[in-house]
């Protein structure tokens, strides 16, 4: 009796459950019959944007192809379209690729300076939304170039662009602190945040941009043209307002905390520079209220190590090493404070995020500040900067061997 | 035979000779020695040629009986005591016992057993004699081991008993054997500690020997198939193996060993989901890495069942899953394969499960060519024709050479089995699907149980004090006790008191 009744039951659970497979698999695709999407550029046209899309051709990139040469062949082709929404742009692609976009594996995003120029936010509104991308690629500006132009040069090393921009960027922030890393959704928040603005790493074609999308370009020893990181884009809102030069970015970087590596030269005692690089920093942040004013304390905290020497200075001496520490505090407090002056002077937006400490720390003062002062509060924030540096290893040897040269 | 009903013996011995003949289908291996030791007697040996131990038949019965057994001796006497005198004083054989009726006489005979008969009485003398040929003891083919005892049940049903009770030298280890089977009479025995096995698993496991009706039981498989639990499931809930190192631990944890004649795979009763994956080199190789080889077999276990799965579902619903660099390298793979992941990796799970099916029954001379086509055809013939992606290939071999990591093949073919039904699902709704199966999957196992006993546990009812030998392998210093999961009387491996 209950092995009949369990019968009816496991039937009818069957019955149930096989309506699901109905619905089949209408969300399957094949790796062959998509088309990856590794890199997109936005610009500005007359009417709507140009979309870019690089595609990655696999035949070309991989020594293992089936059934064909592999290797042989431009790696990626490039496609623009002039689209009143960058949606259409997808739609457009579908008339001339035999394979359907996939957002999934973009790497980067390039927009145009003139773009970024105009305001952004409309733009990205499509790739945050999209459920195909993974949100953490980075965007940049294409400096006084378009991204179209950016995205059709060609790499030698990293045979994909798009790869070698992704790469090249997670690399650089890390080793010299000259370039800003962002991801879209890093900079999305910094975009909606109160008391902070956005940057972004601009990257720009050297060489002649002109044979930079021919396979001529892979070639030669020297490039003709070729992608690099320069200089950080400064945002109010949505809208880009200015550039930021290697040594305001380096005090960016120290003052939000983003420091990996960073190195610069200091002089000895006779005038010629000693090179130290600061293998791990910290910086802390910290708001004070003194007398209903907020007082933002900066400090950061560096171990360093001497890598070049062309001073005559006897590094063996505590007294020397403790001066070039001494030395070092001081170049990184000047940094910072040389970037902060700088942007208020050029720019007088708020990139460093302290009215957001303030607002996190002290919400009424930040409302109070607000209320004052609007968007200026930035330039009579009292900032204190410190910094405390050691010097651990001075390399494997110790005095430099130039002073021992005969004359 | 105990439902044959034939009658008893009758006291004159050529009508038993008569009836015998009849009843054996005048059998030609059925041999028939009479003697006459005067002229008052007449005396009949018979057995089956080639069952009993030719050697000690003429070396001890047959002289015996026409040496030591004088007319003096059987003068004065009836035929009964005539049969008492060779009982007891004249016949040199330690198994003997007299037998009235005719069904067990015939079952005796056919087991190995010589008969002898006096004429004039309603009884024979049965001698235990059995001498067929055998296979020795010899490495146990099916659980190798690098480190432990290389000896491995053998075909004998006495011979497995005499290696199990060579391990337990204990009194406590007991011995019961039934027949099962209305023709092939094969006698199943059943071995457990009794101050450890609890009283009513060992009431069960005879309950349901006896609740066998069949005509033939040729391997354990078959009571292992009536006596299970349940049959609605692809995971073994029977223990199997022909090592008596492994069943001789079973038995000491108190579970209860059934050894078939005729097969040296012997049960184990109740078995839980972690013993498919213990070797007994576990227990022999120090504990750290007895743990870290029992990890590699539960992985290898989830890579058998899950990897063709994933593969497809990442591959064809989550190519954001993928790392770009290896996606634009499987893209560039399948470029020229014209099925869809889903076919492709069902295609090559058949074509090995083919190849493997095969490589078990070609005959041994012929083993070369099939490796050679094996190879060359899905290694790398299918490759470069663009049939498949070298991706799949990889997939495919990972997953075999997994499978053989299982050391109970139950477990390993049940994995097998499983990851089809994942593949499927995988290919309609992709991890999701996976997930899904993998639910189900272990909803059924919590279900399961072994002789009454949770098939999961230590993990299903948690018992922390048993996961020292389950998933981990504990030193055996720290294993006091043994697994509470049989229910066994006395769980203390060690003394106590002390």
């Amino acid at each position: 009796m209950s092995s009949k009744k369990s019968r009816t039951l496991s039937m009818l659970l069957i019955a149930l459950l096989a309506p699901l497979l109905l619905s089949g698999c209408w969300e399957r695709r094949e790796l062959n019959e998509m088309a990856f999407v590794l890199a997109m550029g936005l610009d500005k046209a007359e009417s709507g944007y140009r979309v870019t899309m690089q595609v990655v051709i696999p035949s070309a990139i991989s020594s293992q192809t089936v059934g064909g040469s592999g290797g042989g062949g431009v790696p990626v082709v490039v496609s623009s379209f002039t689209v009143p929404t960058i949606f259409e742009a997808d739609r457009k692609y579908s008339l001339l690729s035999s394979r359907s976009g996939y957002k999934g594996h973009i790497r980067v995003l390039v927009i145009g300076e003139e773009l970024a120029r105009a305001g952004i936010a409309e733009t990205l509104d499509v790739l945050n939304r999209s459920r195909e991308p993974r949100n953490d690629y980075y965007v940049m500006v294409a400096k006084n170039t378009t991204a179209e132009e950016i995205l059709k040069v060609l790499t030698p090393l990293d045979k994909l662009p798009a790869n070698k921009l992704f790469s090249a960027m997670d690399k650089a922030y890390k080793e010299s602190a000259r370039i800003v890393a962002v991801p879209l959704n890093a900079f999305i928040e910094n975009l909606i945040y109160d008391g902070i603005n956005p940057v972004l790493a601009g990257v720009e074609v050297t060489g002649n941009a002109k044979e930079g999308d021919k396979k001529s370009n892979l070639d030669e020893s020297v490039p003709k043209a070729t992608l690099r990181y320069h200089s950080v884009a400064v945002f109010k809102r949505d809208k880009m307002i200015g550039w930021l030069n290697d040594n305001e970015t380096i005090g960016y970087n120290f003052i939000t905390d983003k420091v990996v590596k960073a190195s610069g030269p200091i002089p000895g005692n006779d005038g010629r520079p000693i090179v130290i690089e600061a293998l791990h920093t910290s910086t802390k942040r910290k708001v004070k209220v003194i007398g209903g004013e907020p007082h933002i304390y900066i400090h950061v905290q560096a171990e360093c190590n001497i890598e070049e020497v062309q001073s005559g200075d006897n590094l063996e001496s505590e007294k020397v090493i403790t001066g070039l520490e001494k030395k070092t505090e001081e170049r990184i407090i000047s940094r910072m404070k040389s970037a902060v002056e700088q942007i208020n002077e050029d720019y007088n937006v708020d990139i460093m995020g302290f009215g957001q400490m303030i607002y996190r720390a002290k919400p009424q003062v930040w409302a109070r500040l607000q209320q004052r002062k609007g968007d200026d509060y930035l330039k009579s924030l009292p900032i204190h900067y410190s910094a405390s540096v050691t010097i651990t290893r001075i390399g494997v040897t110790d005095k430099s061997f130039i002073g021992d040269i005969k004359e | 035979m105990k439902d044959m009903k034939l009658g008893t013996l009758s006291s004159c011995i050529k009508d038993n000779q008569m009836q015998l003949v009849e009843l054996l289908g005048k059998s030609t291996d059925l041999i028939i020695k009479e003697l006459q030791p005067d002229q008052a007697t007449q005396i009949a040996v018979i057995y089956i040629d080639g069952l009993i131990d030719t050697q000690v038949l003429h070396h001890s019965i047959l002289f015996s009986l026409q040496e030591r057994c004088t007319p003096d001796q059987l003068r004065d006497l009836d035929a009964g005591q005539k049969l008492e005198l060779l009982h007891k004083r004249i016949l040199m054989a330690g198994d003997m016992s007299v037998t009235h009726d005719l069904g067990p006489f015939v079952n005796q005979l056919l087991s190995g057993n010589v008969m002898v008969m006096v004429d004039g009485t309603p009884a024979a003398l049965r001698i235990g004699l059995p001498g067929w040929e055998d296979r020795n003891v010899s490495e146990p083919s099916s659980q190798t081991v690098v480190r432990g005892p290389m000896e491995g049940f053998t075909e004998n049903l006495r011979t497995n008993t005499a290696l199990l009770r060579r391990k337990i030298k204990d009194s406590q280890l007991w011995l019961e054997t039934f027949q099962i089977g209305r023709v092939t009479q094969t006698s199943v025995s059943i071995m457990y500690l009794t101050h450890i096995a609890s009283p009513e698993l060992v009431q069960e496991v005879k309950r349901r020997l006896g609740k066998i009706d069949t005509d033939s039981i040729l391997e354990s498989g078959y009571i292992e198939e009536f006596i299970q639990d349940t049959a609605g499931t692809p995971f073994p809930t029977i223990y199997n193996s022909d090592r008596p190192d492994s069943i001789a631990a079973g038995i000491l944890e108190g579970k209860v060993a059934i050894l078939v004649d005729g097969t040296p795979f012997v049960l184990l009763v109740p078995s839980f989901f972690v013993a498919f994956f213990q070797s007994p080199e576990d227990y022999y190789q120090r504990a750290d890495i007895g743990t870290l080889l029992r990890f590699i077999r539960f992985l290898s276990f989830f890579i058998t069942m899950l990897a063709p799965s994933f593969y497809v579902a990442v591959t064809t619903y989550h190519q954001e899953m993928i790392p770009t660099t290896l996606v634009i390298s499987l893209a560039a793979q399948r470029e020229s394969v014209p099925f869809p992941a889903f076919v492709e990796a069902l295609l090559m799970e058949l074509t090995y499960e083919i190849l493997r099916e095969a490589g078990v029954r070609i005959p041994k001379n012929v083993g070369q060519a099939i490796s050679i086509v094996g190879t060359l055809v899905i290694g790398q013939a299918a490759v470069s024709a663009g049939f498949i992606s070298s991706a799949m290939v990889i997939i495919v071999s990972i997953t075999a050479i997994s499978s053989f990591v299982i050391p109970e093949t139950g477990m390993a073919i049940a994995a097998r089995m499983i990851r089809f039904g994942l593949i499927a699902l995988a290919g309609f709704i992709g991890l999701y699907g996976i997930l899904f199966g993998i639910f189900i999957i272990v909803l059924h196992l919590a279900s399961l149980r072994s002789f009454g006993m949770p098939y999961m546990s230590p993990i299903g009812p948690y018992k922390a004090n048993d996961l020292k030998d389950s998933l981990l392998r504990f030193p055996w210093p720290r294993l006091k006790s043994r697994p509470a999961n049989s229910k066994i009387q006395n769980p203390n491996r060690q003394d106590t008191t002390k």
